[in-house]
């Protein structure tokens, strides 16, 4: 009885990360009807997509219970070269914006896995550096936002085109999201994230090498990061050098309230998936309630302590971060 | 040299001489492992037997002797080069992780994979049902580890071990976290397994299953070897013997004994494990009277550790009731419980004895910091305190380098043991509980402690000593209980009992009802 009586609550308890989500549309729904309409939804989707990368290779650097502080700063400097290059290089900037990202994460992985470093604080000073890197950039171009010229646009557009109703950046969020999916569940390094997350003295004595995993780990972050930084200056055509700002906040959220142990070892993309759709619908539904977007970080901040507090296992061996 | 004799032998551990600093925990020790037996490691805690197994799987490196396989001088750096070697080991406490399906945990670390780092996973699953049914280790591949029971986790293990196409298998003390039933089945799949030529070391402190399982049996005894026999060629009694030793005259003085009324009173205990699903102590009841060492034996991981924590607070109780001087203490909380009256030497004094980076003073004021000798409005009365650590300095002749102001971790065991002793004592208590307060002590120091503590049961308090030597519990006890698997299995007279006699109770061959 006793048992029956658990089990159910541990069940609730997995799987409230839908819940939230239905909760949170239904909510938004009530108060504007029109929240659910096509042209909101199409909205919305374009929305997520940036956010989508970001929040799935953070996940990563989470499973394997470590932190990554500064994936906002990385999209913003990645948005910033790629809004004053685009124009003149072209799409081939998207390659170079992703060794970019390689790069970034194989620092910050170094750092954490050979260096031993708690990897709050690399990527507390990850997040400052490239948060300057970005502002920097901008300076000789009056510091703030800077429009892709209008004539150099065409080179952009084809990311906002829509296919099946849906615009094509929605499609490269999902396909990434698929890719996720494939590294977690059908490849060894997949799993080897999860298991130095969970136990990694186990995994270390059963053979897994420990630092190439957390290293993997924080390259699929900062490369998600890259992308999404990508993905902004084409949703925008400009280069923002606070875009990340807020981001690296929605991400932690997405992941959290997806149900993914802070922990370490726990998780999914597809979870992640309903945790962006819950704060991208949060971000849009206050938009659409006319709610001042000052107030969004309040909220988000009140999710993500909501989130974590309700998922995580009061063993005592949570929130660890490595 | 002779080259068929180097060819009986799967592993040889020639003169394997281990050293940890101030003590010696594997004395020129030779072990000899045949191919196709079962070779049985006997020997008390701390005998050395779990040493001499991480220096043969890798994770100590000795200083001296060699091991050989197969007659051929081999180096083992890391885990990784044994199992290169194909030596694998179920260790004591299982080293899996716990949210991954028993399929994920075996082949973590040894992943099939096909182009693109993408896993064969059917290749796996195939390899493992066919060595599961060979062998007879029924496991659900799909499980998570978390939600199978303990004997399927151990199956799992020793599945890690034949996937990697290991042919010696170390097993740690494996029937530690198992029913009588799965023992038993454990016990068969052994022997299933040497029958198809796997050579296996059984460590094990339990003579029962010794005899039964093992071909040969090789004991130690505090780091030095004492022999190897063929189980056929002798009793149980003998083993037990070969074990403990004969008893070292280091004989405490006492005076005679005064009872007192009863001081402590634990009714019905019961503590939950943290290892496993099962209880660690269960429904113990047991009475301490004042001017009585009353001493917990058993050997380690029956439960004492989890009978001390609850009784100290450390642990909340699944059940039972605790009585001390006449209050009922089951609730309360651990700065209550000192203050009436309980004073407590704990099992690890880094842990939960000491705070290493503190000076000796701070931590002989420790408990008592905030009683107004120590403290006015909320500030420390220093010259106090540190009057109060010269005096226990002096009267408990604690060493250190720069006396009350040195760092707690600058000094040695023995010295920061007398330090947690003089504390302990030193708030005169009506209940003292020591935990293995001689562990990896000196001769010297051990002889000190043992006075300060009869000198306790002397003034009449009650003392509660658990301990796992086997020398100290019958020298200084009044009463000994003996515990195996979170019981307490029988009561004896250190004056006329003999090691051997215990070491029946302790190994679980022996059992009576006791009450409290």
């Amino acid at each position: 009885m006793e048992q029956k009586n658990k089990s159910f609550k541990t069940f609730f308890i997995q799987n409230i990360y839908i819940l939230s989500a239905v909760l949170v549309i239904v909510v938004f729904f009530l108060i504007n009807n029109s929240f659910l309409s096509l042209y909101s939804i199409q909205n919305m989707t374009t929305e997520l997509a940036p956010l989508l990368p970001m929040a799935c290779g953070i996940a990563f650097v989470l499973y394997a219970g470590s932190i990554d502080l500064s994936i906002g700063a990385v999209a913003s400097a990645v948005c910033v070269i790629t809004g004053l290059n685009v124009g003149e290089k072209g799409n081939i900037m998207i390659l170079y914006m992703l060794l970019f990202g390689v790069m970034i994460g194989l620092i910050n992985g170094l750092l954490v896995s050979k260096g031993k470093l708690p990897s709050f604080i690399v990527t507390l000073c990850a997040q400052s550096i490239y948060r300057a890197i970005a502002i920097i950039l901008s300076n000789p171009h009056g510091g703030g936002s800077k429009n892709i010229p209008l004539k150099q646009r065409v080179v952009v557009n084809w990311a906002t085109n829509k296919v099946l109703g849906l615009p094509i950046l929605f499609w490269i969020a999902v396909l990434i999201l698929i890719i996720c999916i494939v590294i977690e569940r059908k490849t060894a390094i997949g799993k080897s994230i999860f298991a130095i997350g969970a136990n990694e003295k186990a995994a270390r004595m059963a053979g897994v090498n420990v630092t190439l995993t957390k290293l993997c780990a924080f390259i699929l972050c900062s490369v998600g990061a890259a992308i999404g930084g990508i993905m902004y200056t084409y949703k925008l055509k400009s280069s923002v050098p606070t875009i990340g700002d807020n981001l690296y906040m929605m991400a932690i959220s997405s992941v959290a309230l997806g149900g993914t142990l802070f922990s370490g070892g726990k998780g999914s993309a597809l979870r992640t998936l309903v945790g962006v759709l819950t704060v991208t619908a949060i971000s849009s539904g206050m938009n659409m309630a006319g709610v001042n977007p000052l107030w969004k970080n309040v909220v988000y901040g009140i999710v993500l302590i909501a989130a974590v507090a309700i998922n995580s296992e009061k063993g005592g061996r949570d929130l660890i971060i490595k | 040299m002779g080259n068929e004799h180097n060819s009986e032998y799967a592993i040889e551990m020639l003169h394997i001489t281990k050293r940890f600093p101030g003590i010696i925990a594997n004395d020129d020790i030779t072990l000899q492992l045949k191919h196709g037996e079962i070779h049985a490691l006997l020997g008390e805690n701390g005998a050395g037997k779990s040493t001499l197994m991480s220096v043969l799987f890798g994770l100590y490196q000795a200083e001296e002797g060699v091991i050989k396989k197969d007659g051929k001088e081999v180096k083992i750096l890391s885990p990784n080069d044994a199992n290169a070697l194909g030596i694998g080991m179920v260790h004591q406490h299982f080293k899996l992780v716990e949210c991954f399906t028993v399929l994920d945990n075996i082949i973590l670390g040894d992943e099939p994979t096909g182009p693109m780092g993408v896993l064969k996973k059917a290749e796996a699953r195939k390899k493992i049902m066919d060595l599961s049914n060979k062998y007879g280790l029924q496991v659900d591949p799909d499980a998570k580890i978390q939600d199978i029971t303990v004997g399927m986790q151990q199956r799992t293990e020793i599945l890690k071990m034949l996937y990697r196409d290991n042919e010696i298998l170390i097993f740690d003390e494996p029937t530690a976290v198992l029913t009588p039933q799965e023992i038993h089945d454990l016990m068969k799949i052994m022997k299933n397994l040497a029958a198809e030529g796997m050579s296996i070391l059984f460590i094990s402190h339990k003579l029962a299953e010794i005899m039964e399982v093992a071909d040969r049996c090789s004991v130690l005894r505090k780091g030095k070897y004492i022999g190897t026999v063929n189980t056929a060629d002798v009793t149980m009694a003998e083993l037990s013997s070969m074990m403990v030793g004969r008893n070292v005259n280091f004989h405490v003085e006492k005076k005679e004994q005064h009872l007192g009324d009863v001081i402590l009173d634990v009714e019905n205990m019961t503590v939950a494990s943290k290892v496993h699903k099962n209880n660690a102590v269960k429904n113990v009841s047991l009475k301490v009277r004042g001017g009585e060492i009353v001493c917990i034996a058993g050997i380690d991981g029956n439960g004492q550790t989890e009978f001390v924590y609850g009784l100290t607070g450390l642990e909340p109780l699944v059940s039972g009731k605790i009585t001390l001087l006449g209050q009922d203490i089951t609730k309360m909380p651990i700065r209550k419980r000192s203050i009436l009256g309980m004073s407590h030497i704990p099992e690890d004094r880094h842990k939960h004895g000491l705070v290493l980076d503190y000076s000796l003073e701070d931590n002989i004021v420790l408990q008592r910091y905030f009683e107004p000798e120590f403290t006015k409005s909320g500030f420390l009365r220093r010259n106090n305190i540190r009057k109060q650590a010269e005096k226990m300095i002096e009267e408990y002749d604690i060493r250190s380098g720069q006396g009350p102001i040195t760092t707690s971790r600058s000094m040695s065991g023995g010295n920061q043991q007398k330090a947690i002793i003089a504390r302990e004592i030193e708030k005169e208590p009506g209940l003292l509980v020591a935990v293995q307060p001689t562990r990896g002590l000196d001769v010297g120091a051990i002889e000190f402690i043992h006075k300060q503590i009869v000198a306790q049961r002397d003034a009449g308090k009650a003392v509660l000593l658990v301990s796992l030597e086997m020398d100290e519990v019958l020298d200084v006890s009044d009463r000994i209980l003996v515990m195996y698997e979170g019981e307490i299995v029988g009561q004896l007279d250190p004056k006329t009992t003999t090691p051997e006699e215990m070491g029946l109770y302790m190994a679980g061959a022996k059992r009576e009802e006791v009450k409290a």
